[in-house]
């Protein structure tokens, strides 16, 4: 059976990487970031890894994520070398630390963020089944996808109306926090009873094996990423034993 | 085809408000989280984190009816930290702590208040799988710090966090927690159970 | 096809019951219209039928419901779902999918179809509710009507033979509404059984078959629909329902007269979207000192955002608020404007009505007397998120008057609002206008336009019209505008 809609859905959305093989890449990635440090060769490595979730945004369309954060990043590079050449003391200690903490995290951040943005809760459904993750995890983990979103909408709200009512931080940091939060919450619970009941009374947790409209498999664009993260990781491990 | 069942006791309902909570609990904490942005806070994050985290927890409390809940959501905190950078022994601490505060929850039927004031003290233990990797690779950690940052700042900061900081750490991470808890439960008085939102 | 049999149920928490004693039979292929004031128990009805109660929601209950034979207290959950589609009130928050087409294979996906069983049911379903423009979107990105109608295809997708349809236009503007009732009929004409709650009755006219009335928990009357709405409005009013009669034209009968004491304007106010080419650009608009301009246009039109420019929350809008001979700049937050926003619930901080309202206004008495007049006096020590939608508005609209600012804005505030509600925050809008506030309401109700506003406004293609004062001539205008925006059939061709 050929059909119009799905045919329709694989259009505009880039290069498509297997769930599984996007979910290795980002371990990947991150564990590497974490284990090698700054100096020399290892240090070409980190600005090498820095660019994979920059490529990967690009290639799934979403180039203007990819150049903020490659602009971000490289601003905080820069701003780390400036800085240790004309700043001392404590003050040093600030510039480095703020922006080494971005060199360190912003790539795993920006990975995950590739992840969460590409990956549809089909696919994911999916890749789930095919891991046999049990449900108890899955749901979860999906709900949290599609809950990210509708938790920013209402940040966002909420902060448009502090910053409407002229409420800054004036009135303390605890009460700030307090404003902020409560309607955050009581937003997210209502919200999250309503997400619950349309889910259910679409059959959400049927004890029934589901099915995926999306396909999803290893191709060639998976090995080449997959082949890619493991090449880095070889060097790394090579550099690391000389 | 294999039948994928879920788990007798936790129910879809349950499932999604797991997911949901955890969501809003770690954009949270993360949030707070943002102060070890300075490095010298690092050591901090045990104090602010639980403390913030308390509201939620507290919140969640309510639609945690049986068990498993808790230790779902600690699994998840771990493969979260995980895939962010923060080392994998939280894979470790969040499934661990998880159940640790999901008996304790249990053994208060999932009914009493002050047994959820201290599985929140408990469950706020997971943190200390972010501190591992420092005391842990101290040596590499260090040579890594030298590397980027010279020798007096790595001096500096390795001064705030020697090994024995751990069990402060993680002593710290379970007094704020109980603490975090508290300030939950006054804001729940406050707003949530007026509110009609349980 | 169901069957209620002398229902009582109370929610686990409350003391008084919802549904009181009903019994109510519905005959298959028939579309009965549940309708009453908020906490009537219409949506209490429709859980016992899809399941929620008693599998989701915890309560008591008493009687007896057969649903196509079978008693959902019997069954789980999913296997109601197989023959009960479910459309709910908000469309953001009934998605599970942030992508239309799998929002749409998802119920098939869960019950375990085979991929060609699913693909096949996408492509009839995107066929007879004509979804095929809005597949492949990420739903957030849709207009209310669109995204209700995604989620009625969605509800369809296991051939189900009974729908509910709880409150499924209280978030939409005019034009979308047609774009629910087209589906609505659809399933009547291929025989589904459909049950709607509603507060909005005039779309619905030619659909339904049977009206039930229900009050505080009881069936109170159970009409043939030609005899429902060929009652005169009186007799909707007596029963705290909105009037179908003036829910489809403006009149001109509660007007406040005003002062002439100046305008509040805006100059030279300029913003663009990042590649959209209609931003808004609006050389000057006046608005009268105390008047209620309704901001009318279509979906897309940019009403939210011009709002939103007005307050200084935009920071790329250029333009200046002259307010009591005073200059402000639109780049930033101007202090003089008051929003009352969609989701009044995400701007209520405070722990209490009173304080909630002290937060923008230091003096007590004032505060006291602010609150009595928008009869807010008896909720003083309520927490503001444990009220109604309605009264959440009018709690913002105090905190506005209190705030002093001059101009108070609001975004469809009557979404949602049954009858009484309506009317009491149309009281309130005047109230603010006679202390002072000049208000911008952006609305779509006629019958709210027709019981506060003074004057009006057209915005399209993001420039906005003159403001028009509403008398006998200009409200025939006003009437045939809205009637264009909610005709226009660009995405409704297929189905008609």
């Amino acid at each position: 059976m050929t059909s119009t809609v799905l045919a329709l859905k694989q259009q505009q959305r880039g290069i498509l990487f297997d769930p599984r093989a996007k979910f290795l890449a980002l371990i990947i990635v991150a564990s590497l970031l974490l284990s090698i440090g700054n100096e020399g060769l290892m240090g070409l490595v980190r600005i090498v890894l820095a660019l994979v979730p920059f490529v990967l945004l690009v290639l799934s369309r979403n180039i203007k994520s990819g150049v903020a954060y490659i602009f971000i990043y490289l601003v905080a590079y820069g701003l780390s070398v400036v800085s240790s050449m004309f700043l001392s003391g404590p003050l040093l200690f600030l510039a480095l630390g703020a922006t080494g903490i971005m060199r360190q995290f912003l790539p795993g951040v920006m990975m995950g963020y590739w992840f969460v943005s590409t990956t549809t809760v089909s696919e994911f459904m999916a890749a789930c089944d095919r891991i046999r993750l049990t449900q108890s995890i899955e749901i979860p983990l999906v709900v949290m996808m599609r809950y990210f979103p509708t938790i920013a909408q209402d940040y966002s709200q909420i902060s448009d109306a502090a910053k409407m009512k002229a409420l800054g931080l004036s009135q303390g940091p605890i009460t700030a926090v307090e404003n902020r939060l409560v309607p955050l919450l009581a937003s997210a619970v209502r919200g999250g009873e309503d997400l619950s009941a349309a889910a259910l009374t679409r059959g959400l947790g049927a004890p029934i094996h589901r099915t995926n409209i999306c396909e999803i498999g290893f191709h060639a664009c998976d090995m080449m990423l997959l082949s890619v993260c493991a090449l880095g990781a070889i060097l790394v491990f090579l550099i690391g034993v000389a | 085809m294999n039948t994928k069942g879920v788990k007798q006791g936790l129910k879809p309902k349950d499932l999604i408000n797991v997911g949901i909570f955890s969501a809003i609990y770690i954009i949270i904490v993360m949030a707070a989280a943002m102060l070890g942005y300075i490095p010298i806070f690092i050591p901090l994050l045990v104090v602010i984190c639980p403390i913030v985290g308390g509201i939620p927890y507290m919140l969640y409390m309510t639609k945690v009816h049986c068990f498993g809940m808790v230790t779902i959501m600690g699994i998840i905190m771990g493969v979260l930290m995980g895939l962010g950078g923060m080392g994998l022994y939280a894979l470790i601490t969040g499934p661990l702590f998880g159940l640790l505060a999901d008996l304790v929850l249990k053994s208060g039927g999932y009914h009493s208040p002050k047994k959820a004031v201290l599985s929140h003290g408990i469950f706020s233990m997971w943190l200390i799988g972010n501190y591992i990797p420092i005391v842990i690779n101290r040596a590499s950690y260090f040579d890594g710090l030298v590397q980027g940052y010279g020798q007096a700042y790595a001096e500096t900061l390795m001064g705030y966090i020697p090994d024995w900081s751990l069990v402060v750490l993680l002593a710290g991470a379970f007094v704020f927690g109980i603490v975090g808890a508290l300030l939950g439960k006054a804001i729940f008085h406050k707003h949530f159970e007026r509110a009609g939102i349980v | 096809m169901i069957d209620f049999r002398n229902i009582t149920y109370s929610y686990g928490t409350d003391m008084s019951p919802s549904l009181a004693n009903v019994t109510l039979h519905v005959n298959p292929g028939e579309v009965v219209l549940l309708t009453g004031s908020s906490g009537s128990g219409k949506s209490t009805l429709l859980r016992l039928v899809n399941g929620l109660i008693p599998h989701y929601h915890e309560g008591e209950m008493s009687g007896t419901v057969t649903v196509a034979g079978i008693e959902p207290r019997d069954r789980e959950l999913y296997e109601l779902a197989k023959m009960v589609g479910s459309v709910f009130q908000n469309p953001q928050t009934q998605f599970f999918c942030l992508n239309t087409t799998e929002e749409l294979a998802f119920s098939c996906e869960n019950f375990g179809l085979p991929v060609s069983e699913i693909a096949h049911r996408l492509d009839t379903t995107v066929q007879q509710l004509c979804l095929e423009e809005l597949l492949n979107k990420n739903p957030f990105l849709l207009s209310g009507g669109q995204k209700q109608r995604i989620a009625c295809g969605s509800a369809q997708m296991m051939n189900q033979e009974i729908f509910v349809l709880d409150e499924p236009s209280s978030n939409l503007d005019g034009r979308s509404v047609r774009l629910l009732a087209e589906v609505i009929a659809y399933w009547k004409k291929e025989g589904r059984t459909v049950l709607v709650a509603e507060h909005r009755l005039g779309y619905l006219k030619d659909i339904v078959d049977r009206v039930v009335v229900l009050n505080k928990g009881s069936l109170i009357e159970d009409f043939a629909a030609s005899d429902f709405y060929a009652m005169g409005s009186s007799a909707f009013i007596k029963r705290g329902l909105r009037d179908p009669h003036t829910e489809c034209c403006v009149a001109v009968t509660d007007q406040i007269d005003i002062a002439d004491a100046g305008f509040v304007s805006v100059a030279n106010l300029q913003y663009s979207y990042s590649k959209k080419i209609n931003g808004l650009s609006i050389p000057l608009a006046k608005f009268p000192i105390g008047s209620i301009t309704a901001l009318v246009g279509e979906n897309g039109a940019g009403k939210s955002t011009l709002l939103r420019c007005l307050c200084g929350l935009n920071r790329k809008c250029y333009g200046t608020l002259e307010i009591n001979g005073e200059l402000f700049g639109l780049n930033k937050p101007t202090g003089r404007a008051y929003m009352v926003m969609q989701n009044t619930g995400n701007q209520l901080f405070a722990e209490s009505v009173r304080a909630e309202v002290e937060s923008s206004c230091s003096s007590a008495e004032e505060v006291t007397a602010i609150l009595d007049a928008l009869d807010l006096a008896d909720l003083a020590a309520r927490h503001p998120l444990s009220l109604s939608g309605g009264q959440q508005q009018r709690v913002a609209v105090a905190s506005a008057i209190a705030s002093n600012r001059g101009l108070l804005l609001l975004d469809e505030p009557t979404s949602g609002l049954d009858y009484q509600s309506m009317r009491e925050v149309a009281s309130s809008l005047k109230k603010s206008s006679i202390m002072g506030c000049t208000v911008i309401v952006v609305t779509h109700d006629r019958e709210f336009i027709t019981s506060c506003c003074t004057h009006y406004a057209v915005l399209k293609n993001g420039r906005l019209s003159e403001t028009r004062v509403l008398d006998e001539d200009s409200a025939s205008e006003l009437n045939a505008a809205l009637d264009a925006m909610q005709s226009s059939v660009t995405d409704t061709a297929c189905m008609v």
